[in-house]
């Protein structure tokens, strides 16, 4: 079934009350694109080879860092408990008020 | 040296690979290069980790992986873990609390941060255009300080003592212990004035240490507990800090000067006998740029006619003589917490150590107005305590202090390898001790000449000392400038290069170079 939804600061809200038979399922959202952050900000690049070896080094050690975090297995954990959810809330909240304002994360 | 306080955003830029990342990695490298000290905000922990996991989350959904809130935390606090390694977490601070009134705590606080800083030593390291419209010249893109710095360079400064090293490497323990006394406001005689006799005993392996209010009021209490007074001599050098002898004079007594050894500029025991007259009552031995002088020598003379010997251990706590410590090699030991001093503190300092009981006794009571207890006034005395926030400080520096006395050898048997290899004269180390090196001593003859190369190349140096005691205005009435020649020489010769536990090889080959 088609119903409309309100988002609003990472919460989905129904417009009319329904009840569910399962506390978990999948479902298709139709998101208007002219929401969607599309464009990625560009930033000058600058050559590297401006910089020491010891930059450079510092550099790939970085990035290193940056590449394990998208890489390693993603860890087992606990079910998130009402009170993190709670925080993840108020993050969000804080991060589309500031992308709203148009400033960075 | 500069500050760049790295704003949450620029921290998100190094942990997760965004649009901003590349400049944001190579400003942050580029800082390190030049000696800026990098800094992230304590109080941003928690944005940090829920922003850091956030963008991870949308990150790993890119390559098709799916994150639960509780997953994205734990990589995101495995990474921030990682990149702030190398960085100083900034204390958040009271003065950063109270910011409510401003439409954006959270910037608030950083702005507030700032503040802190010596005014234009210090800036944010921020993408955020409010946050640059905000905070002005005191805010800057990682794109405008990569042009700043590829423009300009600026090089790592030399520092004559690093302290600023040495702080960033203990700073979670001095910010404790700092706090611990604030928060239990016993200023005078807390806890940590007690913890700290105790541990720099063990550390010495005397039966007794006093902590008292510089290396000054060491000297001093230490004489008077000998009962040190007017018309009594005490036989000490004259190449040393006014300190040692100002306090023989400030109890009436006069100092007699004895030359020092030419090669380790320390006094020269085989002259101190025929010093000796009955009116002598003590021998003050200075451990001179760390390293302790011929005890055993001094130890004997002193036995011979029956007089105490005070170590002036003020530049050698750390050091030993054949396999005890300095402070712990004669009657009395007595040191500085001067904060240049190898254990220093951050204002003015001092202990003093001792196996005799009554001296003990006497030194507790002079160091608090001479009183055995509350009121009650036994002898005379001076207020002369070592106050508990210095004596914290003392302790969070003690954790680390072993490996800086062996770093301060290493380095110092270096330095003697490159001035060797160079053909410079330097001060001796002799092989039945060590010296803590509180100043890596060479001799030069053209003094000026040489000071004048350092400070053009951007290096400090300083003299230990430019005038010995006996041709100073206010001592040169107890002695002949030419009775003690190799002071005199000395003090025409003798200039010190940086030095401290955390110099690096290539500031001492540089150092040799300039030489």
């Amino acid at each position: 079934m088609q119903v409309e939804v309100i988002y609003h600061h990472g919460t989905l809200t129904f417009n009319r009350p329904l009840r569910f038979r399962q506390a978990h399922f999948t479902m298709q959202v139709d998101i208007p694109e002219q929401v969607v952050e599309t464009e990625e900000v560009s930033f000058p690049a600058f050559d590297l080879s401006l910089f020491s070896a010891e930059v450079r080094a510092e550099i790939a050690r970085l990035e290193a860092i940056q590449r394990l975090a998208i890489s390693q297995p993603i860890p087992k954990v606990e079910e998130e408990t009402e009170e993190q959810h709670l925080r993840w809330a108020a993050f969000e909240l804080r991060n589309e008020t500031r992308r709203e304002q148009g400033r960075d994360l | 040296m500069n500050h760049l306080l790295l704003d949450v955003n620029i921290v998100v830029d190094l942990c997760v690979a965004r649009a901003g990342s590349p400049n944001s990695l190579a400003a942050v490298a580029l800082a390190r290069e030049q000696g800026f000290q990098l800094w992230v905000y304590a109080g941003s922990v928690q944005t940090l980790e829920y922003v850091v996991a956030s963008e991870l989350r949308y990150a790993r959904q890119k390559v098709g992986d799916t994150l639960s809130g509780n997953a994205a935390r734990q990589l995101a606090r495995q990474v921030l873990g990682e990149i702030t390694t190398n960085y100083q977490w900034l204390a958040a601070l009271a003065t950063e609390g109270a910011v409510f009134a401003d439409e954006d705590p959270e910037d608030a606080q950083l702005i507030r941060s700032l503040e802190r800083f010596t005014a234009n030593t210090a800036r944010l390291l921020t993408r955020d255009g409010r946050m640059l419209e905000r905070c002005g010249d005191a805010a800057i893109t990682p794109e405008a300080f990569i042009e700043q710095s590829l423009q300009n360079p600026s090089k790592p400064k030399f520092e004559f003592i690093d302290l600023k090293t040495q702080q960033n490497a203990i700073r979670p323990q001095l910010e404790q212990n700092i706090h611990r006394v604030l928060h239990h406001g016993t200023y005078i005689m807390g806890n940590e004035v007690d913890l700290l006799e105790n541990k720099l005993a063990a550390y010495t392996g005397a039966k007794h240490c006093i902590t008292v209010a510089s290396g000054t009021e060491a000297l001093l209490i230490s004489l008077m507990a000998l009962g040190i007074g007017a018309g009594d001599e005490v036989i000490t050098t004259p190449f040393t800090f006014v300190a040692t002898a100002e306090v023989i004079v400030l109890l009436g007594a006069k100092p007699v000067f004895v030359d020092i050894e030419p090669d380790t500029c320390n006094i020269d025991a085989r002259l101190i006998e025929a010093k000796i007259t009955e009116r002598t009552k003590a021998i003050m031995p200075v451990s001179l740029y760390g390293q302790p002088a011929d005890m055993d020598e001094i130890n004997a003379i002193a036995a011979k006619y029956n007089l105490p010997v005070i170590e002036d251990a003020a530049q050698s706590f750390g050091a030993t003589y054949k396999g005890k410590k300095s402070c712990n090699l004669s009657t009395i030991g007595c040191t500085s917490f001067f904060p240049s001093k190898p254990l220093g503190c951050y204002g003015d300092g001092g202990a003093i150590f001792t196996d005799d009981d009554d001296i003990y006794q006497a030194c507790r009571e002079i160091r608090i107005h001479g009183q055995s207890r509350r009121y009650y006034h036994t002898r005379v005395g001076v207020g002369g305590r070592m106050d508990t926030l210095q004596c914290a400080i003392v302790l969070a520096k003690l954790e680390r202090f072993d490996w800086e006395v062996e770093q301060r050898i290493a380095l110092g048997q270096r330095y003697n390898q490159l001035m060797d290899e160079a053909g410079i004269q330097r001060v001796q180390q002799l092989e039945d001790r060590t010296s803590v090196f509180a100043q890596y001593t060479v001799l030069v003859d053209e003094r000026s000449e040489m000071e004048a190369r350092f400070k053009k190349a951007g290096i400090p140096t300083a003299v230990h000392y430019p005038v010995p005691l006996n041709e100073q205005p206010a001592y040169q009435h107890l002695c002949c400038a030419d009775c003690t020649p190799i002071a005199q020489d000395r003090a025409q010769r003798v200039m010190s290069l940086p030095m401290g536990a955390d110099l690096i090889e290539k500031q001492q080959t540089l150092i040799a170079q300039t030489l």
